[in-house]
């Protein structure tokens, strides 16, 4: 698979989908004349020509590069990509009730625990100050309204 | 021309002020940092420094914006000199001959150089910017729906067709990009578009979100390969942020040359920093009696770059500023911010809210003088962070991301908006698929949208409309000839690497 054969399909498979859902898009009696749809319609033809194009280019390269995604070589940086991103979508849904300042700890403890490795005092530091000195800069001194969840006692200004 | 400046001195009025003063610092100081640092270039910068500005008034708050903007493409290049790795690919140049300057012993100088160089030609872009805002933005009053379409077509295609990489997956990316637009509620017949029953996404997709997502969090990812790289930066070695008369006298004309070389390129879309770094870089070499010195040292490789660069993103404010059309990623990121701010740039702006448009003009002017204070005296302790592992710099712009994203909406379903673009940026990148193309798509999609369809509706349906109209036809030409060239300029390069 070449990176071209890989941004064709790709844009096949988005161009086709989008165009199916811009059938299912409702039209009101109300609005313009033209529509929901014209402009979607227009957008889906640009990206399905864009696919065929690309495949059409790959299929008439002679020299073909096989692309990778690095799934095996690149393991680790795959690794900490699906941490991160489960760090993060975690951190969101615990926001409000751990409040801010115990869920921005908790996060950057857990990311600078795999980027940064063993150095568990250092991690702690950083998680600590980061999440302290943001909730002062904001909180404080900006007065942006930040949760307070569990330490809404403590933090009740 | 009497109005031009009495609009500037109005602009001073709302912009001289302690508090605004303080700010343009501040945010000078934060964008000079993050543009320093490797990877992250200015576009980052923006988008994660925008929550500062959220208890600010409007005006202060984009005195601010405009502040780290700036402050970002002077310290683009201080990582270029320092380590030879280029903060964003406009400070590319910056390494030919700055970092075979450090590595003389004259680090000093290429940092002295550097700010004022920069200072120079963001002076003299601003000068440019003043006289051209007013006459673009009476012209754009004129604009009808079918203008507009064809205006945004044609930045749009010239993105694509002048930015770097493939023409065809350039499109795919802007495609994609306007797909991304239409999600949400259709403002013009009510409709619900693309939401797939996911009620979070009734609104749209927040822009900003998209790019903290594209920009700060794919940066951190790209970066994840790297992460054991240490940079050496001595203190000692640098010496003096200083320049001798002598040089400083030979640079000035190549300095002075570049600067309108680089908002020329600046005002034109697609074509940002990196184009005009390399033309004024490729210009002064051409034009030098020693062009041997290019690249081992020689100080006019750094400065007229330098000069283009900052007069080139002063270029990029005119179209942004009066039409409301960005022509880079960073631009569009600050239109985003912009907008978040309650301000829609472009002509109405001019005529309705003068004080806001002529306050930031104005500020740009103050910024480039405090920016020069702290490149100068202050470029020995800020290379110094430079120094600070990846490994723990990463977790801190990852945690100013998610926090920059918290606090756009207060909604923790953004989280997962930024972690999609995020991982999203990252393939593309891994494809070589540009991302420029997609942000422009997405801030400007619901305008293009607006524009087609309400040309079409007075036109009663007729295509014809675009182009009949003048302005609209000349547009589409450009946008013809932007497409034509772009695929002449593959032809010439597939035939000569097959």
């Amino acid at each position: 698979m070449t990176k071209d054969r890989t941004t064709g399909l790709a844009s096949l498979a988005i161009g086709s989908i989008y165009c199916l859902s811009t059938f299912r898009v409702p039209i009101f009696e109300a609005g313009d004349d033209v529509g929901p749809r014209a402009f979607p319609f227009l957008v889906a033809s640009v990206v399905l020509v864009c696919g065929i194009l690309l495949l059409i280019r790959d299929f008439r390269t002679a020299h073909r590069k096989p692309f990778s995604w690095g799934f095996a070589e690149d393991r680790r940086v795959w690794m900490w990509i699906l941490l991160t991103i489960a760090g993060g979508i975690v951190y969101g849904l615990v926001l409000d009730w751990l409040g801010y300042l115990i869920a921005t700890f908790l996060f950057m403890a857990f990311v600078t625990f795999f980027i940064n490795g063993g150095k568990h005092l250092e991690n702690l530091i950083i998680a600590a100050s980061f999440a302290v000195v943001s909730f002062v800069v904001f909180a404080v001194i900006l007065k942006l309204s930040l949760p307070r969840g569990l330490l809404s006692v403590i933090l009740s200004f | 021309m009497e109005t031009v400046f009495q609009h500037l001195m109005q602009g001073f009025e709302v912009a001289v002020t302690p508090i605004n003063i303080v700010w343009v610092f501040i945010g000078g100081l934060l964008g000079t940092v993050i543009g320093m640092l490797p990877g992250l270039g200015p576009a980052t910068g923006v988008a994660i420094l925008i929550p500062i500005t959220y208890s600010m008034s409007p005006v202060t708050a984009l005195i601010t914006m405009c502040a780290v903007y700036y402050g970002a493409m002077f310290g683009g290049s201080r990582a270029s000199i320092m380590i030879n790795t280029p903060g964003d690919a406009s400070a590319i140049v910056s390494c030919f001959d700055g970092y075979p300057m450090t590595k003389n012993g004259r680090a000093g100088e290429a940092l002295a150089i550097s700010a004022i160089a920069s200072f120079i030609g963001g002076m003299l872009g601003m000068i440019f910017l003043i006289f051209l805002t007013e006459p673009v933005a009476a012209m754009a009053l004129k604009f009808g729906p079918a203008e507009k379409f064809s205006l945004m077509l044609f930045a749009l295609t010239a993105t694509v067709t002048l930015s770097e990489g493939s023409i065809i997956k350039g499109f795919f990316s802007m495609g994609l990009g306007f797909m991304l637009s239409t999600i949400g509620i259709d403002g013009q017949s009510g409709s619900i578009r693309f939401t797939f029953g996911l009620e979070s996404l009734q609104d749209g997709i927040d822009f900003l979100v998209a790019m903290i997502g594209l920009y700060a969090v794919a940066e951190v990812f790209k970066n994840y390969r790297t992460i054991n790289v240490q940079y050496d930066v001595d203190a000692k070695t640098i010496g003096k942020v200083w320049i001798k008369w002598t040089e400083l006298k030979k640079s000035l004309i190549p300095m002075l040359r570049s600067a309108p070389l680089g908002f020329v390129v600046g005002v034109l879309p697609g074509m940002g920093g990196t184009i005009a770094t390399f033309l004024s870089y490729a210009t002064e070499k051409s034009l030098s009696r020693n062009p041997e010195n290019f690249g081992k040292g020689e100080i006019v490789g750094l400065a007229a770059p330098e000069s283009a660069n900052n007069s080139c993103s002063c270029g990029a404010m005119v179209p942004l500023l009066t039409l409301g059309i960005p022509g880079s990623g960073t631009t569009a990121v600050m239109l985003g911010a912009l907008m978040m701010l309650g301000v829609r740039p472009g002509p109405i702006l001019f005529e309705q809210h003068p004080e806001i448009a002529w306050g930031v003009i104005a500020s740009m002017f103050l910024g480039n003088i405090i920016l020069l204070i702290i490149n100068m005296p202050l470029a020995v302790p800020l290379v110094q962070l430079l120094r600070v592992p990846q490994r723990i710099m990463l977790p801190l712009i990852l945690g100013m991301a998610f926090m920059g994203t918290y606090f756009l909406n207060y909604s923790s379903f953004d989280f997962i908006i930024v972690s999609v673009f995020a991982i999203g940026g990252y393939m593309m990148a891994k494809l070589e698929i540009p991302i420029p193309p997609l942000v422009l798509a997405l801030i400007l999609g619901g305008m293009t949208e607006q524009a087609y369809r309400n040309a079409l509706v007075i036109s009663d349906g007729s295509f014809a409309t675009f182009f009949q109209k003048p302005i609209s036809l000349a547009l589409l030409i450009c946008a013809g000839i932007s497409l034509i060239y772009a695929l002449k300029k593959n032809k010439k390069i597939t035939a000569y690497h097959p």
